[in-house]
């Protein structure tokens, strides 16, 4: 059972703030839907099947960087605050 | 002006070709279906205001007889996918005003071969949904009966097609958001291997599960977009390439794998699915294929599997709206509350639920319960394909479990919202290629409802060919 100040903390950890009321609806629909997920516990954890899993890890060396400044224009352009080249944020300490 | 109903890719680039239509001719048929149909569909969040250019570069290059199959063709795009310069929202209010820095790989792709791009199609925001009214913005109707939706989350781009306003479109499929949506509008529908398709410039729901596909008329056309947008790509580590995979060898007769009746019966699916179900096998048989009935076991768990790792992906792949980079701003007392507001104001409902179970389901104490047992559940479907492609070399079910629902019929219960999924999921999560073709096409009056033939990685050909051997 997952309970309204579970929800409340939950929805701070991920940055999104609610009304007081939407965290009370969102507690029964989070609810149910954890009993409806519920239902795969029944299975055993079994990791025996691994050799069919496709993920590998794809490193690659850190070489030809873009010449410094060929995108800055581009993607500053969707921020909503720059300043000198630069996107501007709050003061955080 | 000849409309786009009697055009599918494959034809109209013939016509193209011998002079008979031109690059904006048919521009102008889906304009002209627009302006009529659109007013009430609401396929689209934006038609772009340069199609008719776009169409006079494409008769340029073909009057010069150059060009290539979808020079000059009509195509829409999902709101997630980026088209460079041109604004893409996901559906959702956090993202209004964002304009795509780069293309996508799969539109990189295309426009290289001069296709006429249409508008951005509406979807369910962020694609979490099934039906498209989850949209931030409007929900769309479905062409065929306007009281029903198109299902979801590419719920614009099968309506966009299905109005005739293009020839093709691309959506997106995380757990049967091409297949179930193309099901409801009478298309056809493919979902790639995963990684066969580039992810770069797909805004990202699930990075395990997405991947980009066409929704079209035919398989033929379907075949054509997929292989011209599919290949590794260095902007996607987890692209895939043919030389990837072990290639299965096929016999002189195609094995379908059939799902037991009484099983279906168990799992309270629609009397006029398992109908529809039982005469495809029997038009299958009848085609010269050879039937035989299998188990997946683990079926009944794909679903719950996927609402613990999509959550958990979702969640993640979302912490980057943080209104700082791009997307709309919402301005707090401080930089923490600047992100509480942004994100509170800018996700959706579905979007904020399914942002608190993945933050849940990941969290320390939940993790190893849910989201590490759903990543083992997982491998047991995986094996269940991998077993059962041994004895057969095409999995065969309904798409989905209803035809399509009444607006409003199911928004409001989620849980209901997700079994819509049943028989699509368990190809996302074993990375598998899906593909869905219109069955009971011979009485349009019905609805349509669809079949699905799944194969193992990277044989899309074997879809292709029991497909355009199945929609005749």
């Amino acid at each position: 059972m997952i309970d309204k100040k579970d929800v409340h903390e939950l929805s701070l950890l991920a940055r999104l703030h609610m009304s007081e009321e939407e965290e009370v609806a969102l507690t029964k629909d989070i609810d149910t839907i954890l009993g409806f997920v519920e239902q795969i516990k029944v299975l055993p954890t079994d990791t025996s099947h691994s050799p069919l899993g496709l993920i590998e890890n794809v490193m690659r060396d850190d070489e030809d960087p873009f010449p410094r400044g060929e995108f800055t224009e581009r993607l500053l352009k969707e921020a909503s605050l720059t300043e000198g080249g630069y996107i501007k944020v709050k003061k955080i300490l | 002006m000849k409309g786009l109903e009697n055009y599918t890719i494959k034809s109209a680039h013939d016509a193209l070709k011998s002079g008979e239509t031109t690059a904006r001719a048919l521009a102008e048929a889906s304009l002209s279906a627009l302006e009529e149909k659109e007013k009430d569909i609401h396929a689209y969040l934006e038609v772009f205001d340069d199609v008719l250019d776009q169409a006079e570069k494409a008769d340029e290059l073909l009057a010069r007889g150059e060009g290539s199959v979808l020079t000059g063709i009509p195509l829409a795009v999902k709101d997630n996918i980026l088209i460079e310069g041109r604004k893409v929202s996901a559906a959702s209010k956090i993202l209004e005003g964002y304009h795509a820095s780069y293309d996508a790989t799969a539109i990189a792709r295309l426009k290289e071969e001069h296709p006429v791009f249409i508008g951005r199609t509406n979807m369910d925001e962020f694609a979490m949904g099934a039906s498209t009214e989850n949209s931030a913005y409007t929900p769309t109707k479905n062409p065929l009966d306007q009281t029903r939706v198109p299902g979801g989350s590419s719920g614009g781009s099968a309506a966009s097609v299905a109005m005739h306003s293009v020839l093709g479109a691309l959506g997106s499929d995380t757990a049967g958001s091409i297949r179930q949506p193309a099901s409801f509008c009478g298309l056809v529908g493919l979902k790639p291997t995963y990684g066969s398709v580039s992810r770069h410039g797909l805004i990202a729901l699930g990075s395990s599960l997405d991947v980009i596909g066409p929704m079209t008329k035919t398989v033929e056309d379907a075949e054509i977009l997929f292989n011209t947008m599919k290949g590794k790509d260095t902007f996607d580590a987890t692209s895939v390439e043919d030389s990837d995979f072990s290639r299965k060898e096929i016999g002189a007769k195609i094995k379908v794998g059939v799902l037991d009746r009484e099983y279906l019966l168990e799992k309270g699916i629609s009397n006029e699915v398992i109908t529809n179900y039982d005469t495809s096998i029997e038009k299958i048989k009848s085609l010269g294929y050879e039937l035989k009935e299998i188990v997946l076991p683990h079926l009944e768990y794909a679903v719950p599997t996927y609402y613990v790792l999509l959550p958990a992906e979702a969640s993640s792949n979302l912490a980057r709206f943080d209104g700082i980079r791009y997307g709309v701003h919402q301005d707090g007392d401080n930089g923490i509350d600047d992100f509480l507001k942004t994100r509170g104001q800018g996700f959706g409902r579905e979007v904020r639920r399914r942002i608190l179970v993945g933050t849940y389901v990941l969290s320390a104490g939940y993790s190893d319960e849910y989201y590490k047992k759903a990543l083992s559940v997982r491998d047991y479907i995986r094996k269940d394909f991998y077993d059962v492609f041994r004895e057969v070399d095409v999995v065969m079910t309904p798409t989905t479990a209803t035809s399509a629902f009444r607006l409003g019929e199911k928004v409001h219960d989620p849980v209901a919202m997700y079994l819509e999924d049943i028989f699509t999921v368990p190809a996302n999560l074993a990375g598998i290629p899906a593909i869905t073709i219109p069955s009971n096409w011979e009485n349009k009056s019905e609805l349509p409802l669809g079949i699905q033939y799944m194969s193992p990685h990277m044989h899309e050909d074997l879809l292709f060919t029991i497909g355009k051997d199945f929609e005749k």
